[in-house]
């Protein structure tokens, strides 16, 4: 294999500006492209949050500066403070931003292109052109959603799940209109990017794997990587068709999703659908049919993540490989069959109900296993408090918070009184924050050098650790409590209840936790930027990993490898026998030697 | 790889992940529905005790590992891949606990969602939200939903106000007119979405009683039977006359003294919009005082309590105002329902309802196969 790959032939590396940075083909320029787009959305979604956050602290009172600036316009009032409808788009671009435009693009977009290839000793992905087509697929989704904001009667306000016949009638709120015909427009592009994405990945990890790399050789990273990848090419198109469904609805007059006899506003002369013969739950069913499984696509590489950091700065393999894919894989198969747990009160049949909290009961038990078999890598472990490593301890200690409290909602009974609560709104943002974020910035400061051929600062990284720790949990486990006490999310303030008004000093803290919160993050990414430029140059194996990414300088370059490297092992191979000699590691690419290291090094 | 501090860090580390172990078990309010309201909390309260054990074993587990296996001069990590029984064990024992777990929900489920009383043994009530307001409809003597003439109709209707009788079964029987809505009672445990062109339906019955205790000023929940040793006031709203009247403002805790303000969130530096409610005594000297099963005229300081609602609130974003979406829940004596519902009737046939014509254009006119 070796001579082959000194044979084959390699192009050089594109010095033209727009090839090396506009329109590359290297996996690892278009993860950065995903990775920065995926910032300035990150800035803009978590920015709505500070806004709505402010509305529902201080109800009706003009936002400091930014309210006064842009009275009258944007969702302000002419007082400075949130509208209701304002309030309503905010939660939904939040919702849709946070999760299509910044998690999803930065687990796939970002870390699968930068690490697939780098992990299975492959130059690039299998298709690098359709590859960078996604990334510009993605691109102008973004922009399209962006835009939205510029409307004159303000963005999408249906929520991130666009429940029709709210988002399917143009007059049942503001943003219904084009605001909501953009929004459709921007999940389905980026509904194509994801499904050639997801196409892509698969074809790479299946065919180009570096000779001796079998499946069970794969980090778990990959393994997370591939069965994401299945889910995007096998459940995005469904939200592809359910977006379709609805353009046509809205711009060609079919009532798909509309029933007859619906009356909006005060005219009562006739129905504003008069003919109907749609359903609004078919919606809910085919949404949820992809946006669970999405939820898996939100979590699993994050698991992947942790799994790699763990291993690594324990100084010890996984505990229970095989175990950790095969639940990975379970996960997956399970995830096309609870959609409906969300519906519970929606009107289906409470015979489905049942059928589906029985399959979602059950998928907490794959979840169930990977907690236990990090706990069980960490026992008996020499744990390195680095700081991607705290960043995967929290990961584990919060998913375990969002694993368990999705058990209420799962007991139908139960979910009928916390269904669409404060409780929800907590369970999942301890799964897509608490869980995938932490992994995001671990990830990120563990590749880091891969990346940039340099190290983040530790001391600013443990900071941006430890108050996004605390302000993540102070923001978000009192929610439960909101929950638990009745406080119905998505209302622009819960005061005009009775029952709320006591809940508001809660509302108060929660605020200032996540304004906190949002604030540490303008740590992670001014330590970001800064170490890309100024941080301490690092070495090609920084931290003695053992994965093939690390057997290659820092920063990474053209063509990743000089020869395709040749795998003899697993790749947590840590404190073994053959990795004793001059360190606890055994590199996957190094021959067995006795010593775990290649010749060389 | 050399962090300093590192016992500290395990031990901050340690803190900050057991903290949110430490939950509070009393934010659940009232739970006045006698049907099943228990069921739902009491399945509540099992599955916290599955989760607290679970929560406090992981995390334990995970906290303990921090800290008793960080690295240190000579320690090394023991080369392991696991044991396949010890992972056979976690994986069996806890899909046992999760299967039980589910089977648990199962009969409470389909009594609450799927047996649902007789309608002859039950107040049937029929539900019709819009964008932003509650709509109800009682079906009136004759017992049949319907209204083909406003003016001659035996339905009696009513907006943002449901009244039920205390310890009866009530359905709803709900369609939404525009976008969906969802019909929440957070003090009966009750959530059902409501649906244009289609037809959802929840059951519930109502064991206690709203009234506000004009002495401590707060919220009580009566029993039928405290109810009627008690004297309650009727508030100008169910009147409809002179009464004790609403008012919402701001209360100083350290002196009790309540100041009615117009718009409450309006008081204080920052405003955080918490408002406080209390009864102003009314300007009329004698009041209807309801007491041992019928309603006096009686002086207004005789009075202990004033009839309260409950709320209603849409779960269900339904557009800008969707946090406006408030109705009112009257639970009263079977006595004085009847008397509220002969009263609305009749105040219905003099001076007309303005949602007469709404139910019979839209729920009559689209849908008469739902009443």
């Amino acid at each position: 294999m070796s001579a082959e790959a000194h044979s084959e032939h390699l192009h050089a590396p594109p010095t033209s500006f727009y090839r090396k940075y506009v329109w590359s083909t290297d996996h690892k320029t278009i993860a950065k492209q995903y990775l920065f787009t995926a910032f300035f959305f990150l800035l803009l979604g978590g920015g709505l949050a500070m806004l709505f956050r402010w509305q529902l602290a201080y109800p009706n009172q003009p936002f400091p500066i930014l309210g006064k600036l842009l009275r009258s316009s944007f969702v302000f009032a002419s007082d400075g403070s949130v509208t209701p409808d304002g309030y309503n788009q905010l939660v939904t671009m939040h919702g849709t931003i946070m999760i299509f435009f910044v998690i999803i693009p930065i687990l796939v977009g970002a870390f699968g292109n930068f690490l697939i290839p780098l992990h299975i000793g492959a130059r690039d992905v299998a298709f690098p052109i359709l590859n960078a087509l996604s990334y510009w697929l993605f691109l102008p989704a973004g922009l399209i959603l962006f835009a939205s904001f510029f409307l004159r009667e303000g963005p999408a306000a249906a929520g991130w799940t666009a429940y029709p016949p709210l988002s399917d009638l143009a007059g049942a709120a503001p943003g219904s209109g084009t605001g909501q015909v953009l929004w459709l427009f921007a999940i389905l592009l980026l509904g194509f990017s994801s499904i050639l994405g997801g196409l892509n990945f698969l074809t790479t990890i299946i065919k180009m794997r570096a000779p001796g790399l079998t499946w069970s050789r794969l980090p778990l990273i990959t393994w997370a990587q591939f069965v994401t990848a299945i889910f995007q090419t096998l459940a995005t198109p469904i939200l592809a068709s359910a977006t379709v469904m609805m353009l046509a609805d809205k711009l060609l007059g079919t009532t798909l999703f509309l029933p007859k006899g619906i009356f909006l506003g005060s005219d009562l002369s006739a129905p504003t659908t008069a003919v109907g013969g749609g359903h609004p739950l078919v919606w809910q069913h085919v949404f949820w049919f992809y946006s669970h499984p999405a939820v898996y696509i939100l979590v699993l590489p994050g698991m992947g993540i942790a799994s790699d950091l763990i291993a690594t700065f324990a100084r010890k393999p996984i505990f229970g490989y095989t175990a950790m894919a095969a639940s990975l894989v379970g996960i997956m198969g399970l995830g096309y069959i609870v959609w409906g747990h969300h519906m519970f009160v929606s009107g289906m049949s409470p015979v489905m109900g049942m059928a589906f909290m029985t399959s979602t009961m059950l998928i907490a038990l794959p979840s169930g296993v990977k907690v236990f078999n990090w706990l069980g890598t960490l026992w008996n472990s020499s744990i390195r408090f680095t700081v991607p490593m705290l960043h995967a301890l929290s990961f584990v200690s919060l998913f375990i918070i969002g694993g368990l409290s999705g058990l209420f909602m799962a007991a139908t009974p139960v979910d009928i009184y916390i269904h669409d609560t404060y409780y929800i709104v907590a369970h999942f943002h301890y799964v897509v924050f608490g869980g995938t974020l932490f992994a995001v910035f671990g990830g990120l400061t563990f590749w880091f050098p891969k990346m940039f051929g340099r190290e983040m600062n530790k001391k600013w990284g443990f900071v941006h650790w430890l108050l996004t720790f605390v302000g993540f949990n102070a923001a978000f486990f009192p929610m439960h409590f909101l929950g638990e006490a009745g406080h119905i999310r998505r209302v622009a303030t819960i005061t005009e209840y009775e029952f709320g008004g006591v809940l508001q000093p809660m509302n108060v803290w929660i605020t200032w936790s996540a304004f906190l919160l949002g604030a540490a993050q303008l740590i992670f990414l001014a330590n970001f930027f800064a170490s890309a430029f100024k941080g301490k140059r690092s070495e090609a194996n920084p931290w003695k990993s053992n994965t093939l990414e690390w057997t290659t300088p820092s920063p990474v370059p053209f063509h990743n490898f000089d020869r395709i490297p040749t795998v003899y092992r697993g790749p947590y191979e840590y404190s073994s026998a053959e990795a004793d000699g001059r360190g606890d590691w055994a590199p996957q690419d190094a021959p067995p030697d006795g010593r775990g290291h290649r010749a060389g090094h | 790889m050399k962090t300093p501090g590192r016992r500290t860090l395990a031990a901050g580390l340690a803190a900050g992940v057991s903290l949110p172990g430490c939950t509070d078990m009393g934010w659940l309010p009232p739970n006045i529905n006698g049907a099943y309201g228990g069921t739902i909390d009491g399945l509540y309260y099992k599955i916290m005790v599955v989760v607290a054990v679970a929560f406090f074993v992981t995390e334990g587990l995970l906290v303990y590992s921090i800290v008793r296996f960080r690295a240190s001069a000579g320690r090394k990590a023991v080369y392991s891949h696991g044991s396949k029984r010890t992972e056979l064990l976690w994986s069996i024992v806890p899909g046992f606990i999760l299967i039980w777990l589910a089977l648990v929900q199962k009969d409470a489920w389909f009594h609450i969602r799927s047996e649902f009383p007789r309608d002859a043994d039950a107040l049937v009530v029929q539900v019709m939200p819009e964008q932003f307001k509650w709509n109800f409809r009682y079906a009136g003597k004759d017992g049949k939903f319907g209204i083909d003439d406003p003016d001659a109709t035996d339905d009696v209707v009513s907006r943002g106000n449901l009244h039920i009788p205390v310890n009866r079964n009530v359905v709803t029987r709900m369609s939404s007119k525009d976008v969906i809505h969802s019909f929440f009672l957070p003090y009966l445990r009750v959530k059902q979405d409501v649906l244009p062109g289609m037809l959802t339906r929840v059951w519930f019955a109502a064991n206690r009683i709203g009234a506000w205790n004009l002495k401590t000023h707060r919220l009580e929940l009566l029993t039928p039977e405290e109810f009627e040793r008690a004297k309650v006031g009727l508030p100008t709203t169910f009147a409809r006359g002179p009464g004790f009247t609403l008012r919402y403002g701001v209360r100083d805790p350290a002196t009790g003294r309540f100041t009615p303000q117009d718009d409450p969130s309006g008081a204080g530096k920052r405003k955080t919009g918490r408002r406080d409610l209390d009864y102003e005594p009314p300007r009329a000297e004698k009041v209807p005082i309801a007491r041992g099963g019928k309603v006096e005229e009686l002086p207004w300081q005789e009075a202990g309590y004033v009839l309260h609602p409950l709320e209603i609130a849409c779960a269900e974003l339904c557009g800008n105002n969707h946090f406006t979406m408030r109705g009112m829940l009257w639970v009263e004596p079977e006595w004085l329902f009847l008397r509220w519902l002969e009263g609305k009737a009749a105040d219905q046939r003099e001076n007309g309802d303005e949602t007469l014509e709404l139910w019979m254009n839209v729920w009559d006119a689209q849908h008469r196969a739902y009443n």
